[in-house]
């Protein structure tokens, strides 16, 4: 008998139960947040040796950096990521409304990062300080600083895009969750999400010290 | 009623608040050298905060420890190394 319904219907789930589930997407998120730590890595590596060769460069061209925007978008990613850690045990306990609360906040934290950016590049643009971009900088200082921003918008902009992906996840997440309410997997899809969220946020944890606390004594 | 347990995120935001101000006003202080140390050694520890308490990695499995560890220590030879390089060449 058992072997008939197995012949109508072919079961196609790899897994024997929902603990075994959780475990595969768990490691599967976070070896690919391995591979991200690396390419990101790059760009942490770089900025290390080009710093190592143009101190002063890189101490000028820092302080060109806008401080105190950078360290509201710190304090504004960091919430956003307690936003996601309620998002996801409320989601755990399926309360459908502040799982949505908290999604929603995640998101608008993050748009609110991203517009906080925009407004950095725009500021830099005036000042001619992006690179190939008609870039001006003191003539003893200009090889260095160039690099400087070269990395800077890199890493800020790769961070950026990072960070828009999120929003995305998170937005479908709830758009989600708002039309069909909670499917078997959703704690599990909200869960994996906030493991990427939190990875954004780590990620720029260290781009901070990197790009806005350069020799600001 | 069914319950979620805020507290320990919450705990963990305002440590994670605090430690920005720190860096943020320990960056402002003339410190030299340690003004790099203090930076990234409070990085280290707010990094550390967001994967113990946002990601629960104490929950997961033992394949995903190695994995965590893996990213970090792969970072930290390709950094090493690159610098162990350009440092070697004393240009």
């Amino acid at each position: 008998m058992t072997h008939d319904t197995a012949l109508a219907a072919p079961n196609t789930d790899p897994f024997s139960d929902p603990r075994q589930r959780r475990d595969a997407s768990d490691l599967g998120m976070w070896l690919f947040l391995t591979t991200e730590t690396l390419f990101f890595g790059v760009l942490f590596a770089g900025y290390v040796i080009m710093r190592a060769r143009f101190p002063h460069a890189f101490a000028a061209a820092g302080r060109h950096t806008d401080f105190a925007l950078g360290t509201a978008n710190t304090a504004l990613l960091l919430t956003s990521s307690l936003c996601m850690a309620l998002a996801v045990a409320t989601a755990e306990v399926n309360r459908r409304r502040a799982t949505l609360i908290w999604l929603g906040a995640t998101a608008a934290l993050g748009i609110a990062f991203l517009a906080i950016k925009g407004f950095e590049y725009h500021a830099e643009y005036v000042e001619h300080l992006v690179p190939a971009l008609d870039f001006r900088f003191d003539a003893r200082d200009f090889r260095g600083a160039e690099i400087f921003f070269w990395l800077y918008f890199v890493m800020t902009g790769v961070h950026a895009l990072h960070l828009t992906a999120g929003v995305a996840v998170v937005v479908l997440m709830a758009a989600r969750l708002a039309r069909s309410g909670f499917g078997k997997q959703t704690p599990l899809s909200i869960e994996l999400a906030g493991l990427y969220w939190h990875f954004v946020d780590i990620v720029w944890i260290f781009v901070y010290p990197c790009l806005y606390l350069i020799a600001r004594s | 009623m069914r319950n979620a347990r805020a507290r320990p995120y919450v705990l963990a935001w305002i440590a994670l608040l605090v430690l920005l101000g720190l860096s943020a006003g320990s960056s402002l202080l003339a410190l030299g050298t340690f003004n790099l140390v203090s930076n990234f050694a409070i990085a280290a520890l707010k990094a550390a905060l967001v994967v113990i308490v946002f990601m629960h990695i104490r929950r997961s499995e033992r394949t995903v420890h190695v994995a965590a560890a893996a990213g970090i220590v792969w970072l930290a030879l390709l950094i090493a190394l690159s610098l162990s390089d350009f440092l070697a060449r004393g240009s």
